[in-house]
């Protein structure tokens, strides 16, 4: 299942002394098993354009489509089947929760469809294993006794419930520690490998998305950038810099060490894979 | 919600309504609407709206902006029309099945909403041009007085203060939740009604907890700043009346006592 974007424009408060353009003109595909990181400034449409991928917010130019079927904001039929394929996990998720105990937190979006009994309960332990939450130990734990990491697990879980084949989150590390960011970054990569579903997260920490996706993609004012994979940034490098935009710290000293003349075979995509390029170049220098 | 105007928005301009001390601001509104309200013939009625208008006029604000802060309202005020219109008795002008229409409701119609109308003008433009801090300043300056009698003046402005300032930032707080919810396939639309209030749940839970939470944080937040009430508290911007205020609130004066003036020969 593929989501494309083409032309994508919006605005707020239009037509009022507050208008602010968040998005112009832009267009991407996310396609089947891609996990893709957006990132910008602060106000460079980075919430809304996953607004506008959830169809929550509706373009004011521009195109939408889901494989080859456009979304009309007019058609509710449409609208509903891109609900059910996109799962929006929104900046602090867990502040949604709302049931007393877990289970019944999870089961709310299956039960809101209409299943069965036995088919919300299949959902429950299917997303709980997904988030890495063990039914046994979790499921008629009260919500609000839970650390929050595992709160936030528990609010992705209820939106798997949903079974959605793209799964977009803004800011998803925000408020977490490092474990509990590793924990629920772990449980993506799995879902992503595993169960081939695509996931999608915006975050104003660049070096934490240069890390974690395969694909980056810059927004600056509204305007997409760069649409790149991760994993070759030294090729884009001078792009990067024309553009201002700043570098993580670790791309810093990598550029540093070529313009001293050091050579990379790859781009280091985080501090620990940039050491390690530095100690195999000293190696190699030394032979 | 975002392409919308939010109501009591205050729209920033450099005029001469909004230069006005917010406390003359607002006596001079309830003057003028206590005018409305007296005002017996419709030649009065259309004069006010003239006024009025001219008001609008100085204070800069695009007529589309005055416009999308009446919209709310229209359909109401129709309605009241409506009423007035059907239930008058009176002399029969127009007879269509049980619908009659009076020339009596008809005359009651349109003095009614050409007064309705100027007090939903009035008040938007009060709220068009004031701050919020401003007007709460001014309530609590001119409410000053009953503190003598052990009313709690600056609490109470306070709190309303408060209220006011956190208004925008609820609404889109359940704004968001229940968007969020939206995507679980809670629809608060449809289903039955045991169904849908359950699910409102959804959105009224996680809105009560965040704001319990969040006036918890600001007292800490108050307290630990060292606010403890009214006691030696000043004012930074202490308000002044200015040639103009005085000028405004005596035209307002004035158009009451006019209207006074007639009150009682009319109907």
């Amino acid at each position: 299942m593929s989501l494309y974007l083409e032309n994508i424009s919006f605005t707020y408060q239009s037509g009022t002394p507050f208008e602010k353009t968040a998005l112009s003109g832009v267009s991407l595909s996310i396609n089947d098993g891609d996990f893709v990181g957006i990132t910008g400034g602060s106000g460079s449409g980075k919430s809304t354009l996953l607004q506008v991928l959830s169809g929550l917010l509706f373009p004011f130019a521009g195109k939408l489509c889901l494989d080859t079927e456009a979304i009309n904001p007019g058609q509710k039929k449409s609208l509903n089947r891109l609900r059910r394929i996109v799962g929006l996990v929104f900046q602090f998720p867990e502040e949604q929760i709302f049931e007393l105990q877990v289970y019944d937190e999870i089961a709310f979006g299956p039960r809101n469809l209409g299943f069965s009994r036995s088919e919300v309960d299949e959902r429950v332990r299917e997303a709980m294993n997904h988030m890495g939450l063990g039914f046994e130990k979790y499921s008629l734990r009260h919500c609000h006794s839970l650390s929050s990491g595992e709160k936030r697990r528990l609010a992705i879980a209820a939106i798997l419930a949903m079974q959605p084949q793209i799964l977009l989150l803004d800011e998803p590390a925000a408020g977490l520690d490092y474990e509990g960011w590793q924990a629920l970054l772990q449980r993506l990569n799995y879902l992503n490998r595993e169960k081939g579903i695509s996931i999608v997260m915006v975050s104003h920490h660049y070096q934490q998305l240069l890390a974690s996706c395969p694909r980056i993609i810059l927004l600056d004012k509204g305007r997409l950038i760069l649409d790149a994979a991760s994993s070759s940034w030294l090729e884009y490098l001078d792009f990067l810099m024309q553009q201002g935009w700043e570098l993580t710290a670790s791309q810093e000293l990598v550029y540093r060490l070529m313009q001293k003349g050091w050579e990379f075979a790859s781009s280091p995509r985080s501090p620990e894979e940039t050491a390690w390029a530095v100690v195999d170049f000293i190696r190699r220098s030394r032979k | 919600m975002n392409t919308s105007l939010i109501l009591g928005q205050y729209i920033p301009e450099k005029s001469l309504i909004h230069e006005l001390d917010p406390r003359s601001k607002i006596i001079g509104t309830a003057l003028l609407s206590l005018a409305v309200f007296l005002s017996a013939f419709p030649e009065e009625q259309l004069f006010i709206l003239f006024l009025v208008m001219i008001i609008i006029l100085t204070s800069k604000i695009s007529m589309r902006i005055h416009y999308l802060a009446l919209k709310p309202f229209l359909f109401i005020l129709a309605l009241a029309l409506l009423i007035q219109m059907l239930m008058t008795p009176g002399q029969e002008l127009i007879e269509f099945y049980f619908i009659k229409i009076t020339v009596e409701g008809l005359q009651a119609a349109g003095s009614l909403g050409l007064r309705l109308l100027t007090l939903l003008i009035l008040a938007n433009l009060l709220s068009l041009t004031t701050t919020p801090m401003a007007f709460t300043a001014a309530l609590e300056r001119m409410f000053r007085p009953l503190g003598k009698w052990g009313l709690p003046v600056h609490e109470l402005v306070m709190v309303m203060n408060i209220s006011l300032r956190f208004i925008p930032l609820l609404l889109e707080e359940a704004e968001r939740i229940r968007k969020a919810q939206l995507g679980r396939g809670a629809d608060f639309r449809q289903g039955k009604l045991l169904g849908r209030i359950r699910r409102l749940g959804a959105v009224i839970i996680p809105v009560f907890r965040l704001s319990i939470y969040r006036a918890e944080m600001i007292a800490t937040a108050m307290e630990s700043r060292g606010y403890c009430g009214a006691e030696g508290r000043t004012q930074l911007n202490e308000l002044r009346m200015k040639a103009f205020d005085y000028v405004y609130i005596i035209l307002s004066l004035g158009m009451c006592l006019l209207v006074t003036m007639t009150w009682g020969r009319g109907c």
